[in-house]
């Protein structure tokens, strides 16, 4: 058996050959069928994101099946000619490793995102669908899905926000804890901010008040968000009730001053607040940060905060190295052991068919046999298959273990001539 | 102390010093996982802690406070406890790392136990002074807590103004709960001070008089108990929080725990 993977990603192919190699969603599903019925190839996948286009498949041919793969896709008139340069191929080994990382999402863009996770699982549904995918292959893919859940589970890779926006979410989560019961204000109506708060309200938070000089727009974001617009001249009676608030204004001075901030802090009784200011130039003056329990982040200190994590991020992801290298350890020797034992059996099954056969050949010539004749000549035959079976099996077992154990039970397998229990074509 | 129970307090300690490295563990490494080991070392260890407690207290008739040893082992059982009722409404596995060192130096130290002549007097009703003594002892407790969220409160409320992300801000709780906490375990650590002074006084004052009130002993425990109260008061009627709070329990609770210290034997006028 042998598994390849043919790919280009975001690491090996620029924006530019990758738009033009991915497959629409529609299309993948005829594809990936037409590719799972070349001859040799046993199973199919095709991964389809934004960042990568791969292909998975499992063959029992001897020709590696690149080319094979590769024709393949220039009769699909994907412009292989300008990509092939870009394309990575691993093999075996190599090819279960990057399937798992992919899935663990190590190999993402922004290490540990999430979605990579879902495309991956539905690039398997799709194979499942079009019934390209129902043996070792299957086995692999849902052992990535496993894999990819233990490295979230055991490992701060997919923990600390690094888009802006998450990373308020985060910092709001940092000084409230939970979001359930707190009070959104959003100032201005600009995307960012409607960006910002429709994370915050996913994250629990609710009851979301719209201020903007232009009444109208204010009711329009409103509406988006279920919430409420209020006129501008309320603005600082909203402040002490606000827990969260989001300013995107387009004004050229601050909306919030040193001055204006002591009276709210005052008239709010020590709450915390947390001042989140996406506008450029700023609404918020920073200096309010040294007051007691106000928190002012401007769109800087977003991205220090979201660079400190991802390098978090990258310390954990070497942690998430060591559970994949362990799973593809296991993977590995799972797949062999998988395969060794159906070989044995097959061995057995054809050496067996060989005896009665010849016996039936040689039947006329030997006369009539007495029964106690005919049992020394069973005995005979049989002790013979069993010896020259002994050795390749005793070999094949020890073998199951060793990284050549694949090779050597192919070997096997052409030197007798067995034949795959694979699905009937 | 017994000899069993100093024996039951050992094991305990050796479960509390498990249970304190898998929480470290816990933390630094951000593996939740581990903290359910830490739990377990440590409640199987608060279990054999009481057993030894229990075994004391056969011993000497009643609550086994009457050692700094035994007072140690006492102050330490009762901040585990606290801990768990914290965790279990909280879930905070960072406050373990700052409440277990000192459950474990004070195992210890108590553990060194040797057996030292309590101070039994005739004169003292064993069940007034089980009460005084076992009141204050659970108000020091839940205060030590106050403080230590208090400590994390202030460490974490300086990362966020920073903006510079470092270890503390990834490991610690949100400012708010931590705030919660130390509010709580405040009002609980009051409520049992106050209810130990109020017993206290009542039996001293039957005993002896009103002559006790200038022993310079009872001035420093009254002292701290009004700072405790002023405590409560800014939280509740002036409505301080977060920072002022936080410095208040932590200077609060230093003072306490000097009071603590100078109190710890048996007051002076009780000879007289």
């Amino acid at each position: 058996m042998s598994v390849l993977v043919l790919g280009l990603s975001h690491k090996t192919a620029p924006l530019a050959v990758r738009e033009r190699f991915a497959l629409p969603n529609g299309e993948v599903d005829a594809v990936v069928g037409a590719l799972g019925q070349l001859p040799g190839i046993e199973e199919a996948c095709i991964l389809s994101t934004c960042n990568r286009v791969e292909f998975l498949v499992r063959s029992e041919s001897d020709v590696s099946p690149e080319t094979q793969i590769l024709d393949f896709l220039d009769d699909q008139s994907l412009p292989i000619e300008d990509a092939q340069p870009f394309f990575y191929r691993y093999a075996d080994r190599e090819a279960v490793q990057h399937i798992f990382r992919v899935a663990a999402s190590l190999d993402s863009m922004v290490v540990g995102e999430p979605q990579i996770l879902g495309q991956v699982k539905e690039a398997y549904q799709r194979a499942k669908r079009a019934g390209t995918i129902h043996g070792p292959l299957d086995q692999l893919l849902t052992s990535s899905f496993r894999i990819a859940k233990r490295v979230r589970q055991e490992t701060g890779i997919g923990q600390m926000a690094v888009s802006i926006s998450y990373v308020a979410v985060e910092l709001a989560k940092k000084i409230f804890g939970d979001l359930d019961s707190l009070s959104v204000l959003i100032i201005g109506a600009g995307k960012m901010s409607e960006a910002t708060a429709r994370h915050l309200q996913a994250a629990g938070g609710n009851d979301v008040i719209v201020v903007n000089r232009t009444f109208e727009r204010a009711e329009e974001l409103a509406r988006r968000f279920n919430g409420k617009a209020a006129p501008y001249e309320q603005l600082f009676e909203l402040l002490t009730r606000a827990d969260i608030v989001i300013s995107s204004t387009g004004s050229s001075g601050y909306i919030l001053s040193m001055e204006t901030a002591l009276k709210l802090n005052a008239a709010r009784r020590n709450r915390p607040i947390f001042l989140v200011d996406i506008a450029v130039p700023r609404d918020i003056d920073p200096k309010i940060n040294e007051i007691d329990d106000m928190f002012v982040y401007d769109i800087d200190d977003l991205q220090q905060v979201a660079e400190a994590n991802l390098k978090h991020r990258r310390k954990e992801a070497e942690l998430a190295e060591a559970i994949v290298a362990e799973e593809v350890e296991s993977v590995m020797h799972r797949l062999k052991s998988v395969e060794v034992a159906p070989t044995i059996v097959s061995l057995n099954e054809s050496l067996e068919r060989i005896r009665v056969s010849e016996m039936e050949r040689f039947r006329s010539r030997l006369g009539d046999l007495s029964p106690t004749q005919q049992q020394a000549l069973d005995g005979l035959t049989r002790g013979l298959i069993n010896k020259i079976a002994h050795q390749p099996i005793v070999e094949m077992k020890q073998m199951a273990d060793h990284p050549d154990g694949t090779r050597f039970v192919e070997f096997v397998r052409r030197a007798f001539k067995l034949h795959h229990r694979s699905r009937n074509k | 102390m017994a000899d069993w129970s100093v024996y039951w307090l050992r094991i305990a300690l050796l479960l509390y010093s498990v249970g304190l490295w898998h929480a470290l563990r816990t933390v630094i490494e951000q593996r939740q996982q581990r903290f359910l080991a830490a739990l377990t070392s440590i409640s199987v260890g608060a279990l054999l802690h009481l057993v030894s407690l229990v075994i004391d207290g056969i011993a000497v008739g009643g609550i086994p406070a009457r050692t700094p040893y035994q007072i140690a082992s006492l102050i330490a059982f009762l901040i585990t406890v606290i801990f768990m009722a914290v965790y279990s409404r909280y879930r905070y596995e960072s406050l373990a790392v700052f409440v277990f060192p000192l459950v474990f130096l004070l195992s210890f130290v108590a553990s060194l136990g040797a057996p030292l002549d309590p101070w039994i007097t005739n004169s003292v009703g064993s069940g007034w002074v089980a009460l005084h003594v076992g009141l204050f002892l659970l108000g020091y407790a839940a205060l030590f807590v106050t403080c230590v969220a208090g400590v994390m409160y202030l460490i974490q409320e300086r990362e966020l103004k920073s903006k510079h992300p470092r270890a503390f801000y990834y490991r610690l709780p949100p400012l708010t709960k931590l705030d919660q906490v130390s509010y709580q375990t405040l009002a609980f650590g009051f409520v049992s001070v106050t209810l130990g002074v109020i017993v206290a006084s009542v039996w001293a004052a039957s005993q002896w008089g009103s002559n006790w009130i200038v022993d310079p002993q009872i001035a420093l425990a009254f002292v701290t108990w009004a700072i405790y109260l002023a405590m409560v008061f800014s939280r509740v009627t002036i409505g301080w929080r977060g920072r002022k709070s936080a410095y208040f329990s932590i200077a609060g609770f230093c003072f306490a725990a000097l009071s603590a210290i100078v109190n710890s034997g048996m007051h002076s006028f009780v000879e007289r």
